[in-house]
């Protein structure tokens, strides 16, 4: 396998990140475990999820399901686990987007659900336009102070919503972003 | 410290305003759909298994049938799987650090971990992107001077 850094950061992530949204709604639990068991030993050290795939076969299928895999030991280590939070989890009015509530939440459910006490790098999955920067930085720069979440990334972005991320980070002194 | 986009031969939009950013920024960049839902991979207008194996994907493979097979073609040439290829013209982008590659089997894996030791050369890379065109580059030149 090949490795390169993640963005500017000092961590190394192999060249294929394995994709897991099958896993679950299109392939059985059993084989998923075996597709990661075979990345693993492949090299392939960079895992990518989100918190609402199973979609509307269930939102949290696929975070279970690797987490039953992390469980069977000495494997957590050696892997870069992503995820995302954004997405619809329930029908209450704060149980998705951005605010400093649903991430806070959505992080502890995902934590859960993977069986790991941290995520290495933690996506937004979508943009929110209604949630301020600042909020979503504070509620980001909270989790990496408990040791929640290394990274943070973002999915589906406009370009110039990767700049104003960034100013807006740079001017808190994020570090995680 | 990334940014996870859709990104195929199939779907270039990113190289206008995106890729730039990433750079700018120094974030890792990681491709979603790298084989546009599968049609790249050699999934057709038949396709039946897998999450993206609907409407979607049929109705893609239908609207891009000339350009697939003019694909295909170069694939043979070239003598890579479609899907290692669609795979490794990804790995070929500096910007890009890795794309996602979503098997719904064991063989799936395997077959696209070949894509990370093929390297294109320019003339196939210049084939690739008369088949697939991109946006023409970078805002704003690529729409301005």
């Amino acid at each position: 396998m090949i490795y390169t850094k993640l963005g500017r950061t000092g961590l190394q992530v192999s060249r294929l990140c394995l994709g897991t949204m099958n896993f679950g709604p299109e392939t059985s639990e059993k084989e998923s475990h075996a597709i990661m068991d075979e990345a693993l030993s492949l090299g392939i050290n960079f895992f990518d999820t989100a918190n609402v795939y199973g979609w509307k076969k269930g939102e949290g299928w696929t975070e279970q399901i690797i987490g039953r895999w992390l469980a069977l030991g000495s494997r957590r280590e050696k892997i870069v686990l992503a995820t995302k939070v954004y997405g619809r989890m329930g029908d209450g009015p704060n149980d998705r987007r951005l605010s400093a509530y649903h991430i806070r939440r959505a992080c502890e459910e995902s934590l859960q659900r993977l069986q790991t006490d941290h995520i290495d790098l933690y996506q937004m999955h979508h943009i929110d336009l209604e949630t301020p920067w600042d909020e979503i930085w504070q509620a980001m720069e909270q989790l990496i102070r408990e040791g929640k979440v290394i990274y943070v990334g973002s999915s589906n972005f406009a370009g110039w919503q990767i700049a104003t991320a960034n100013q807006t980070a740079a001017r808190r002194n994020f570090m995680g972003w | 410290m990334s940014e996870q986009s859709i990104y195929s031969l199939q779907n270039r939009a990113i190289e206008l305003e995106m890729i730039p950013a990433c750079r700018a920024y120094g974030m890792g960049l990681i491709p979603w759909s790298p084989l546009a839902g599968g049609i790249l991979g050699g999934a057709n207008e038949k396709v039946k298994k897998g999450r993206r194996a609907d409407s979607e994907v049929k109705d893609l493979a239908v609207k891009h049938r000339p350009q697939l097979e003019q694909y295909k073609a170069l694939c043979k040439q070239i003598g890579e799987p479609p899907a290692v290829v669609a795979l490794a013209w990804l790995l070929m982008n500096p910007a890009v650090t890795a794309p996602i590659i979503g098997p719904r089997t064991m063989d799936q894996l395997k077959d696209s971990l070949r894509a990370i030791e093929v390297r294109l050369d320019a003339p196939t890379m210049k084939k690739l992107d008369v088949i697939w065109p991109g946006p023409g580059g970078e805002a704003p030149e690529a729409y301005a001077w």
